[in-house]
């Protein structure tokens, strides 16, 4: 059954059609075997199925291991051989498909990012692989494997220059035909005319690589689910396990409890460390040689240890910037940058390759990657102003009031009067409040909306004020009694919100940010 | 630097305001609030109904008292019922009363929420598409939602319910128009 997909109307004519190098089949290997590590649970279940029905287990593996073979060999070959793709004057189409033939025409306007990915297994033969990203989804994502890097950045350059053209108003079809026949030559030329243009915006060497590792959020989440998943063992078994290494080591049973927190609160530390050793080896292995480019139209990034990974991404594709500090980060000095793009919730299967991350940057180069990409300096280190303090009672009453009482309601029924300890919590939480009110701040320049959140850390999200999509704004009965309102801003690849700020600047920001999106002749996409 | 086009952003209603930061909503037509009190009435029946009827087949209802408050159950019932009913009515009223769109020249706007009242803004020039989508209730009463999309969200920005069939399409065309009328306007300029 043909399933044709056109992410718009483009002139079908162009090129002939083209294969992959052989090579490509390596790519579709690999594929292969991730889809059926992915599936494992799967085949481990018609596994037992098997085992269960079929009397002979050599039966049974003789016929499991030719369909995997089958799975991991005649597939990727038969995807080669399917896969075909070409130039359009302005898109870029490609039919693949063993069983359900597809056929997918992206046009060069939708491209949201090419990316340039030269895997491990690759490396020796000097070939990478190209994505194309789209704004769409992911079902508009285009690989073409094992082509060289050359040829990547000629199908790179091809793509800016249709885009270019489809800006200007392409000229005419001949000229346009013309020139798609020597596009190769062309646009190598001008790939490294482009390239010339270029200038390195950042660069991470390993030591800031290695405080990226130890300070990011991840780090810190994949720290909280382990020490959860400690503190779910049985408390004897750490205290034994401790009194077992403690008389491995040092030779003797301590009978001091002292001792042997001591020895515990050592054994965390060791942890701590181990997993910031870990951490930030995850770290060099992903981003080492961490290379930002700045360019006239467009932003490239360069990093990884094991895969090489060359993005590209549109200046007018990005959505808004992100500069986290999370704690620890704040200790060091550092944020962390995340240019947002497009990005379209209503798919799940989104990469989260569509945000850039600028690890570990200082505070002046936070300052150079903002002046860049959002073409206005200062903008991180503006005066901020704070929501209103109303959002500490609001919170106090209706985050931690009304559980605390329920809670108390209960505990006591069940506890006797001890339960109603449960009515101290609002006030317990007060100072967490007050922190995190304190840390919710704002600012509008003519063009930009700078928007603070955060709790121990911080989040600081700028973006041009034109890219908004849409705004909201929130009454409670309770913001209206004191003429205040919860503003929020739709962008293509974010959402962000103020709440507790005056409800005349809510509008006036709203009018602003509606003002901008209606005048500015800036592209958002 | 940002160039900037004539900039006007008048209402479109017959109500002239002279602040647009104040903006003035059309109500939604009275027929929306008669579907959403169908609606109201078929669930509280329903409720009524399946309350009434698994009481009466497993012989609960024998054990019923004669009085309430010393008044006789069944004017008792009646009268809580009523209330309950009416409360439930003033309550979708009032919302109705709350909801109200408005078109300017650049941008469209729906209001809604009776406690959390939330005002949606969206420019003509963000709408990549429009839909208008018809329920079962809304057919019975010729009414029709309005949903406008734009690439900021995984669903609607903004959805008007229970507009006339007529309204909503002429609303839609004008969107539509708008928002492709206003699109070249910019890229003109930006060349």
């Amino acid at each position: 059954m043909a399933d044709t997909k056109h992410s718009s109307n483009s002139n079908t004519a162009g090129l002939p059609w083209q294969r992959l190098s052989p090579a490509a089949i390596a790519f579709f290997i690999v594929g292969s075997v991730a889809g059926l590590i992915k599936g494992v649970l799967e085949a481990v279940a018609w596994g037992a199925a098997a085992y269960t029905f079929i009397d002979s287990r050599l039966v049974s593996l003789s016929t499991i291991i030719p369909i995997i073979l089958l799975v991991l060999i005649a597939r990727p070959v038969l995807q080669y051989l399917t896969f075909r793709f070409r130039f359009t004057e302005n898109a870029f189409q490609v039919k693949s498909g063993i069983v359900s033939r597809k056929r997918l025409t992206l046009s060069f306007d939708r491209i949201q990012s090419t990316n340039i990915i030269e895997p491990f297994y690759f490396r020796p033969f000097r070939l990478v692989n190209l994505m194309l990203e789209s704004a769409g989804s992911s079902d508009e994502e285009v690989v073409l494997p094992g082509i060289t890097a050359a040829q990547a950045k000629a199908i790179k350059q091809q793509i800016l220059l249709g885009r270019q053209k489809e800006g200007s108003q392409a000229p005419a079809q001949e000229n346009a035909r013309k020139n798609l026949k020597d596009y190769r030559d062309q646009a190598i030329d001008s790939a490294l005319t482009h390239d010339e243009d270029t200038q390195v915006l950042v660069h991470r060497p390993i030591p800031e690589l290695i405080k990226y590792g130890i300070s990011n959020n991840r780090a810190l989440a994949a720290l909280g689910v382990i020490s959860a998943a400690f503190w779910q063992l049985d408390d004897s078994i750490i205290f034994s396990g401790a009194r077992n290494i403690f008389e491995t080591i040092i030779g003797v049973l301590p009978d001091s409890v002292f001792i042997l927190s001591i020895f515990g609160f050592l054994l965390s530390l060791l942890g701590l460390l181990i997993f910031g050793l870990l951490s930030s080896l995850g770290a060099i292995i992903r981003h080492y040689n961490y290379t930002l480019y700045t360019g006239s139209d467009r932003f490239t990034r360069a990093e990884g240890l094991i895969e090489k990974k060359e993005s590209h991404v549109a200046r007018t594709k990005i959505q808004s910037l992100r500069l986290s500090q999370p704690a620890v980060a704040m200790l060091l000095k550092r944020f962390h940058g995340t240019i947002k793009q497009v990005k379209h919730s209503r798919n799940s299967n989104q990469k989260s390759d569509a945000n850039i991350i600028i690890p570990s940057l200082t505070g002046e180069l936070a300052e150079q990657v903002s002046s860049d990409i959002l073409s206005a300096s200062g903008l991180p280190d503006l005066p901020l102003n704070s929501i209103h303090a109303d959002y500490r009672w609001k919170t106090m009453a209706v985050e931690f009031g009304v559980p605390s009482l329920v809670a108390a309601v209960v505990l006591n029924l069940i506890f006797g009067s001890i339960g109603l300890v449960a009515l101290t919590i609002p006030f317990l939480a007060l100072p967490a409040i007050e922190l995190r009110r304190r840390r919710f701040g704002y600012q509008m320049t003519d063009d930009h909306m700078v928007i603070r959140h955060g709790f121990i850390g911080t989040d600081l999200t700028l973006f041009d004020l034109h890219k908004i999509q849409s705004v909201r704004i929130i009454q409670s009965p309770g913001h209206r009694r004191s003429k205040l309102a919860t503003i929020r801003f739709n962008l293509a690849g974010t959402r962000t919100y103020l709440p507790f700020i005056p409800l005349e600047m809510a509008e006036h920001i709203r009018e602003t940010c509606l003002h901008a999106a209606e005048t500015n002749v800036k592209s958002w996409m | 630097m940002t160039e900037e086009i004539a900039f006007t952003n008048e209402l479109k209603t017959t109500r002239s305001l002279p602040d647009t930061a104040n903006l003035e909503f059309e109500k939604l037509p009275i027929s929306h609030w008669h579907s959403q009190l169908a609606v109201w009435s078929v669930v509280f029946l329903a409720i009524i109904g399946i309350n009434l009827g698994v009481n009466i087949l497993s012989g609960n209802i024998d054990e019923w008292p004669t009085n309430i408050l010393g008044v006789p159950v069944l004017e008792f019932g009646l009268v809580a019922t009523a209330i309950v009913y009416a409360l439930g009515a003033v309550v979708m009223r009032a919302s109705h009363e709350k909801k109200g769109f408005c078109l300017r020249d650049h941008d469209i706007h729906y209001q809604t929420g009776l406690l959390w009242q939330v005002t949606k803004s969206l420019p003509y020039t963000r709408v990549q598409h429009v839909e208008l989508e018809t329920g079962p209730i809304e057919r019975l009463f010729g009414l029709t939602s309005l949903k406008f999309f734009s690439a900021g969200g995984s669903g609607a920005d903004i959805t008007i319910p229970g507009l006339k069939e007529a309204m909503a399409q002429k609303t839609r065309d004008f969107v539509m128009a708008k928002a492709k009328d206003l699109t070249p306007q910019l890229a003109d300029k930006k060349d």
